[in-house]
């Protein structure tokens, strides 16, 4: 839990400006307690480099289903994502931000046993070690992967650290810490998962949670809990399973602070969606941490099923300040924005608080008019994805229109974003959220509060910068729910068409103060 | 010509190189495997293949569209297109892989 440290001392932690010459916006555990202390950003919105700058271009080809963390142990962002310059084979390098300049390490390949599709990675700050998850072809079929990699320090103030093979390994032995989630066979046919989301962790059972779908053999939803040990090895408990008789691999799990436990959303037709809440058997062990069950299914809300590309985007986040879980509504795209609150316990079990249409619980009336983003179904809708961002309590929207109204011509996509904050006084008078009271920046009028988020981008020999043809969102600004960032968003999306390329997004401050 | 690096086992082709000035450029040997491209590319450190399960292979002849893990190449057959798993893969819509061997091949396919 946030801020369970009130005093250093007994100096109130708000008087504390730095600990050992570090600045409270920078330190982040206290004898493994989380701190976050007093901190301010204002808002700000950052282009990185001029319209021809190769800086703003990450990568020569397109990348698939990208995905960005942060390791504040090293400063050091890391980015995973499937090569498409290299038969998209699962990649990764670390990045060094400055103010005007990225700066990228060495390439590593961490899978070239066949396509990798979806990529994932949450730095484990605590542990120092990586853990990333992505889903490969198998040569016949797709199936799910996780491992753990060790990041070393940046060569230099310019110059990221580079992989090598004994990152990927036990730290006191060779033995690989890349591990088969569940292989797939001909039997069981392709094991999918939810790009950009099949993967969360778990503080109170300090366990990574992850989710998978088999095609075959019933159409199974399947969880499972890895737990990370010292020497950088997984281990994992037996899957459990969630929901049978539907694929479409739209499943995730979310990490519910305000029950302290791993929360499944998941599609059971095309127009259904439930909830299910995940005990564990407890911390005394390693296996107990991993050993899970389930709470009884709750009826939900339909997780969107047709995102363009693969599925792209994360769907939910929990938002602390308002002890709910925030996620996407939608039967094609994400169209709406819903939270819900859940109480309970394992032995009583647990149920949504009220009744879908009030305070605790509700749909985010207006925001998607107020967007200006393409809605449910429309043909040039690129994705959708959120990001709540810890330590300044607002969430990010970031979303695709691939055919931007103020553009003409061809490359008229535009990547757009808009903060939200939580509104207490409205939940103190009992009444919900909606466009008007969340959104910063609001005017009254559509588009007010918006912000471009996409870089222009001069592709060599061309003379005039382009917006693209079209975009995917993939993990967009990357995991923001584990390690505050040392300064706002970092991520990527990925051309579609055009010039394959994967550009960087602008480099967002939500802030704590001020408004687009 | 190009040099590839294929599987020991089955005679997948997992990297093609049509760019190599040196052919040394290719270090199986070293962990990760090191590869060294030209035209001002960062090198390529690949962490899951080395000698034991891998092998490289030069001179072998130039193909007009490749993509790693849908080709095979034997020393005495030559070049294979794995048309099954591209088929499979395509079919799941999103990545649309393409592999021609030949300019006809690529030619019949603009004109299908």
């Amino acid at each position: 839990m946030a801020n369970e440290i009130s005093k250093l001392n007994g100096i109130a932690i708000t008087s504390i400006t730095d600990v050992n010459s570090i600045t409270d916006g920078n330190l982040s555990k206290l004898n493994g307690k989380e701190f976050t202390g007093s901190f301010s950003a204002a808002y700000s919105n950052t282009s990185i480099g001029s319209a021809t700058t190769a800086a703003r271009i990450y990568d020569d080809e397109r990348g698939v289903g990208t995905y960005t963390t942060y390791d504040p142990n090293t400063d050091q962002h890391i980015h995973v994502y499937g090569d498409g310059g290299n038969s998209y084979y699962g990649t990764i390098d670390c990045i060094i931000k400055t103010a005007s300049t990225y700066y990228r390490g060495t390439p590593y390949v961490y899978h070239s046993g066949g396509t990798t599709i979806f990529n994932m990675a949450l730095y484990d700050a605590t542990k120092s070690r990586l853990v990333f998850g992505f889903e490969a072809w198998s040569g016949s079929y797709y199936q799910p992967w996780i491992g753990t990699a060790n990041v070393g320090a940046k060569q230099s103030s310019t110059n990221p650290y580079d992989f090598a093979s004994g990152d990927f390994t036990e730290t006191d032995s060779s033995t690989s810490t890349i591990y088969n989630v569940k292989v797939a066979d001909g039997t069981t046919s392709h094991i999918r998962q939810m790009c950009s989301n099949f993967m969360s962790y778990n503080p109170t059972y300090d366990v990574y949670m992850f989710t998978y779908n088999t095609e075959s053999g019933g159409s199974k939803g399947y969880v499972k809990a890895y737990y990370c040990n010292s020497d950088g090895s997984l281990t994992a408990g037996s899957e459990v399973e969630f929901q049978a008789g539907h694929h479409d691999r739209m499943s995730l799990s979310v990490y519910d602070a305000n029950i302290s436990r791993t929360v499944l959303m998941y599609n059971t037709s095309s127009s259904a969606g439930k909830i299910r809440v995940v005990k564990h058997t407890g911390t005394s062990s390693v296996s107990d941490r991993v050993s899970l069950s389930l709470d009884s299914e709750i009826d939900h809300y339909h997780l969107p099923s047709g995102t363009k590309g693969g599925y792209e985007g994360v769907f939910a986040q929990y938002y602390p300040e308002a002890t709910a879980i925030f996620h996407f509504t939608g039967s094609t795209d994400a169209g709406g924005l819903r939270y819900f609150r859940l109480s309970g316990s394992d032995g009583a079990g647990y149920s949504k608080v009220g009744n879908n249409n009030d305070k605790d619980g509700d749909d985010v009336a207006n925001i998607w008019n107020y967007w200006e983003m393409p809605s449910d179904g429309q043909s040039d809708h690129g994705g959708a994805s959120m990001h709540y961002v810890k330590g300044r309590g607002r969430l990010v929207l970031v979303g695709i229109d691939d055919d931007h109204s103020s553009l003409s011509g061809s490359y008229d996509a535009r990547a757009t974003a808009i903060i939200l904050e939580w509104n207490a006084s409205r939940y103190a008078a009992g009444t919900t959220q909606t466009a008007e009271y969340t959104m910063l920046g609001y005017t009254g009028s559509y588009g007010g509060g918006v912000i471009f988020v996409n870089h222009d981008i001069q592709p060599p020999g061309y003379g005039a910068a382009y917006h693209g043809t079209a975009w995917w969102t993939m993990g967009a600004y990357g995991e923001t729910h584990i390690n505050e960032r040392p300064e706002g968003l970092f991520g990527v999306i990925t051309m579609d068409g055009g010039f394959n390329d994967q550009i960087m997004l602008t480099f967002l401050e939500p802030g704590t103060t001020g408004n687009p | 010509m190009a040099s590839i690096i294929r599987r020991k086992d089955n005679n997948v082709v997992t990297f093609y190189f049509t760019n190599l000035v040196d052919i040394n450029n290719i270090d199986l040997e070293s962990s990760p495997a090191n590869i060294t491209l030209n035209g001002g590319a960062k090198p390529l450190r690949v962490g899951d293949i080395n000698t034991t399960t891998h092998e490289v292979v030069h001179d072998v002849p130039a193909i007009h569209t490749w993509f790693g893990g849908y080709t095979t190449y034997d020393d005495t057959d030559g070049w294979a297109v794995l048309t099954d798993k591209l088929n499979a893969i395509n079919s799941l819509g999103g990545m649309d892989i393409k592999v021609y061997l030949t300019q006809a091949d690529y030619d019949a396919d603009q004109e299908g």
